[in-house]
């Protein structure tokens, strides 16, 4: 809902991985790390708590001589960042620029405490604190505001979430059900992508390139003005992508994509502004499916190719009238047509949000309403997967307030808010939240907070029939299982419990540490409701199990995530993260649940690790590396893995700058999620050449 | 072995200074090439004033600790409205999260003699006084001298010198 940011500023400093060093040994080395920094800090807030302390030699220089320092611009201070109280990341345009990845699923390995799994050339599982999965049901997921969250089968199809990345000014990233200003689903995690504004993508950028898997690409951008206070752009962009390693050799996850686009950002006069953007794609990506009909042959495997087509446009108005008091009121409109080899879905959603902020006494008050209407229309291509009726509208109907309290004026903040919100699922729902911080020194912020969030019930468990083939009877009778649409599904609730520490340590180091509980109840769950029996419609008749999507699960989950930088010296940069996660899900008492507790639980993996490295051997050339370690998935019977990237850059002139990135490099393939039928897919070792030329 | 390696590098790292460094001592310096007019010079203490979010974490403040400036001492403040730059700043630095209310406060600050300075886009441009501007890894800054007018303050020549780019005339010359 929120369409702006929690981070105001887009310069953190927050790092990646490193070449290789066995995951554990480095988890060890970090700790020891944190820790051999601990004496160091603590002079330093001595330091910065005694103001008769002088610290900064420079300012004996002449004017002219200031001219003449050279500064880092790597290492600015995240002050943004670390004055939240949330377990914010935020992956900046440069870090995505220095990991070489070519897709947001890829940039977003960057950030702490997110798990993604590539399942193949085009799909991925991505889950934060947990639960990941292939639409990331409990993630809410924005680009420049607009809510990509599909209500369907409730959440992200991540294939079709493309963005010139060049012009992505950061992708924040919130752990944990964040604020009360995020809009509905933002269970376990926010992921806030937003681009630049058009004032800062003036001119031209054009960007070319191919490889063994990422055959071939092109991006191209222009941006331009009329007068001081219009200024626009326009991109196109075209990938095509080849398959990733098939054991069986049916290579059909193959992906390509047209797009385009454009941005208008107006500042009419000093207090308001006008935003438009919109995009307009057409992609195909090739997948593998399981077919089930009432009919004989029962089931069978599809491979074919998603036609994937669609546009959005959104306009926001933003009025500033003061100090801390501003408003914004934003509407949009996002089509989205999907035709897969089982199933279609054909959906156009409009969306209405206003937001409003003003300060009162130390305290501001912030609060907003929004309305979002999703009509769509699934007609049944397989008779084993349909929905009643076929053409439905998904309302939702969102309010919240907030209110930041100064405590103590630049030392301590509480804030208190709740979001409301009701579906054509639900009655009205609160989350409200807590949250305190405090701000013992510049260089350091503690906070905690306590969160009620939920995940509103989507058309899977309200709308949804899918059949799966269970087996054939001896005298030839087909036993299928049927899901059939629940309409006691509630929502999914979560209780969170956060506390996180940041720390600066002088000007070069920094850190974020973040621990989490959280007590999940009304889980989703698999549920047999009754024995078989014979059912003579749709013929022929058949045997049933009837079964549907429930509530009975539970359970807890806990972790931890540290995620120190370095810079190291002026041309060297170090980041890395650990992430640490368990998940404790039980079948709740009395829950016709089938057994899939535990493979919730196996699905997203204990630890993970990156780190890595950014060198500038001068202005000219750079080597840019990562590591990353992430632990196996039990349930899916995916082993551990170690794997690197390398990115070469070469700038010949202002102009001009070439690149090599390698990915995947420490294997020929490995193995990161279990996928469509079939055996599971290797991500392969993938190298790419790049020109990009700007002007 | 990565550890030992990693905090002796950083132990003995002598690097190049962080933007808020160099930014933080232009603030201090400024100051000696600018006259302000009488009615500011009667206040006790000379204060370099935070306009919104503060990008310096500590260090402005212990770039001025214990200095003074034409026999008064400097103050860091931070504030979050120009309203409160009346009583006891002398120079007004306007955070980048201030750009969407630019216009109002530097018309604000015309009428209490402050010496504005911003590293936001354009800032001398749009009017500020002084606009710290990045020219490759090194910070610069440009003049606007009819925003100086404005404002009553006498900017010294030296500091036109150094300036990258000086915008306007001297008034009355």
């Amino acid at each position: 809902m929120r369409t702006t940011r929690v981070v105001h500023s887009p310069t953190t400093s927050n790092g990646r991985p490193q070449k290789a060093l066995a995951g554990p040994a480095l988890v060890c080395a970090l700790l020891a790390f944190s820790f051999a920094f601990l004496p160091l800090g603590k002079a330093n807030a001595e330091a910065s708590n005694s103001p008769q302390t002088s610290n900064n030699p420079l300012k004996q220089l002449t004017l002219e001589q200031l001219g003449n320092v050279e500064v880092t611009t790597v290492s600015k201070e995240p002050e943004e960042v670390w004055k939240t109280s949330s377990a914010v990341y935020v992956i900046t345009n440069e870090q995505i620029a220095r990991s070489g990845v070519t897709s947001i699923p890829e940039a977003l390995r960057l950030a702490p405490g997110v798990e993604v799994a590539r399942i193949d050339s085009n799909k991925w599982s991505i889950g934060i604190r947990g639960f990941g999965s292939r639409l990331s049901r409990d993630v809410l997921v924005l680009i420049d505001g607009r809510t990509v969250y599909n209500t369907l089968l409730a959440g992200t199809y991540w294939e079709v979430q493309n963005v010139m990345l060049q012009d992505v000014d950061r992708i924040e990233v919130i752990r944990g059900p964040g604020a009360t200003i995020w809009g509905p689903n933002a269970l376990n995690g926010v992921i806030n992508i937003i681009t630049k504004s058009s004032k800062d993508t003036q001119g031209w950028i054009a960007n070319a390139g191919g490889g063994n898997v990422d055959e071939g690409f092109l991006n191209v951008r222009y941006g331009g003005s009329r007068g001081n206070n219009f200024h626009y752009r326009v991109y196109g962009l075209a990938f095509d992508r080849g398959p990733e390693y098939h054991s069986d050799g049916n290579n059909y996850d193959s992906w390509r994509n047209i797009q385009g686009g454009f941005r208008t950002d107006f500042a009419m006069d000093a207090q308001n502004s006008f935003t438009v953007e919109g995009d307009i794609y057409d992609e195909g990506a090739g997948e593998t499916v399981t077919a089930t009909t009432y009919a004989p042959p029962y089931s069978q495997i599809f491979r074919g190719t998603e036609l994937l087509s669609g546009g959005n446009i959104l306009a926001r108005w933003e009025r500033v009238q003061g100090e801390a008091k501003d408003f914004q009121l934003q509407a949009f409109y996002d089509r989205t047509d999907r035709r897969e080899p089982n199933f279609a879905d054909y959906r156009n959603t409009v969306d209405v949000d206003f937001l409003d902020r003003f300060p009162l006494p130390r305290q501001e008050i912030e609060w907003g309403l929004g309305a979002r209407a999703s009509t769509g229309t699934n007609p049944t291509i397989v008779s084993g997967l349909y929905f009643t009726p076929k053409t439905r509208t998904d309302e939702l109907f969102t309010g919240f307030v907030q209110d930041d309290v100064q405590i103590v004026p630049d030392r301590l903040d509480l804030t208190l808010g709740t979001k409301l919100l009701k579906t054509n699922y639900t009655g009205l729902e609160f989350e409200p939240t807590v949250r305190v911080l405090w701000t013992p020194t510049q260089k350091q912020t503690v906070w905690a907070a306590f969160t009620r969030a939920l995940r509103t019930p989507s058309d899977a468990e309200r709308a949804f029939h899918l059949l799966g083939l269970v087996g054939i009877e001896p005298n030839g009778t087909p036993f299928f299982a049927r899901f059939d649409p629940n309409p006691n599904f509630k929502s999914e609730r979560l209780n969170g419990y956060e506390l996180g520490y940041r720390r600066m340590l002088g000007e070069r180091v920094y850190f974020d540490l973040a621990a989490f509980y959280n007590d999940y109840k009304d889980l989703f769950s698999e549920n047999l409701i009754g024995p078989p029996f014979l059912e003579p419609s749709p013929p022929p008749p058949h045997l049933l199990l009837p079964a549907e999507f429930g509530n009975g699960l539970e359970g807890t989950t806990r972790g931890v995530e540290f995620a120190p930088a370095v810079q190291v010296i002026k041309m060297w940069r170090l980041g890395a993260s650990y992430s640490f996660l368990q998940m404790e899900i039980r079948k709740r008492p009395g829950s016709l649940d089938v057994g899939t507790a535990p493979i919730v639980e196996g699905s997203s993996p204990r630890h993970q690790l990156t780190a890595d490295s950014w060198f500038d051997f001068t202005k000219a050339f750079n080597l840019d590396l990562t590591y990353r370690y992430v632990s196996a998935l039990s349930a899916l019977k995916i082993d551990d893995y170690s794997t690197a990237d390398a990115q070469f850059v070469w700038r010949l002139n202002s102009h001009y700058r070439l690149s090599v990135v390698g990915r995947n490099l420490l294997q020929p393939y490995h193995y990161e999620f279990a996928s469509d039928p079939g055996p599971n897919v290797g991500i392969r070792r993938a190298v790419y050449g790049q020109i990009t030329w700007e002007r | 072995m990565f550890l030992l390696f990693l905090s002796s590098l950083v132990a003995s790292a002598q690097g190049p200074a962080t933007e808020s460094q160099v930014k933080a001592a232009y603030l201090y310096n400024f100051g000696k090439f600018v006259t302000w007019p009488a009615v500011r010079a009667n206040s006790d203490s000379f204060g370099i004033c935070v306009l919104g979010k503060n990008p310096f974490g500590n260090v402005l403040e212990s770039t001025v600790a214990g200095e003074s400036m034409g026999g008064k001492k400097i103050a860091v403040k931070k504030i979050s409205n120009v309203q409160e730059a009346a009583a006891s700043c002398s120079v007004l630095f306007i955070s980048s999260s201030e750009e969407r209310r630019l216009d109002a406060i530097l018309a604000a600050a015309q009428h209490m003699n402050l010496l504005t300075v911003s590293d936001i886009h354009d800032f001398a441009d749009r009017g500020g006084v002084i606009g710290l501007v990045s020219e490759g890894d090194r910070i610069r800054f440009e003049v606007n001298l009819n925003a100086a007018g404005r404002c009553h303050l006498t900017l010294s020549s030296e500091l036109l010198k150094v300036a990258v780019r000086v915008i306007g005339t001297v008034p009355g010359s």
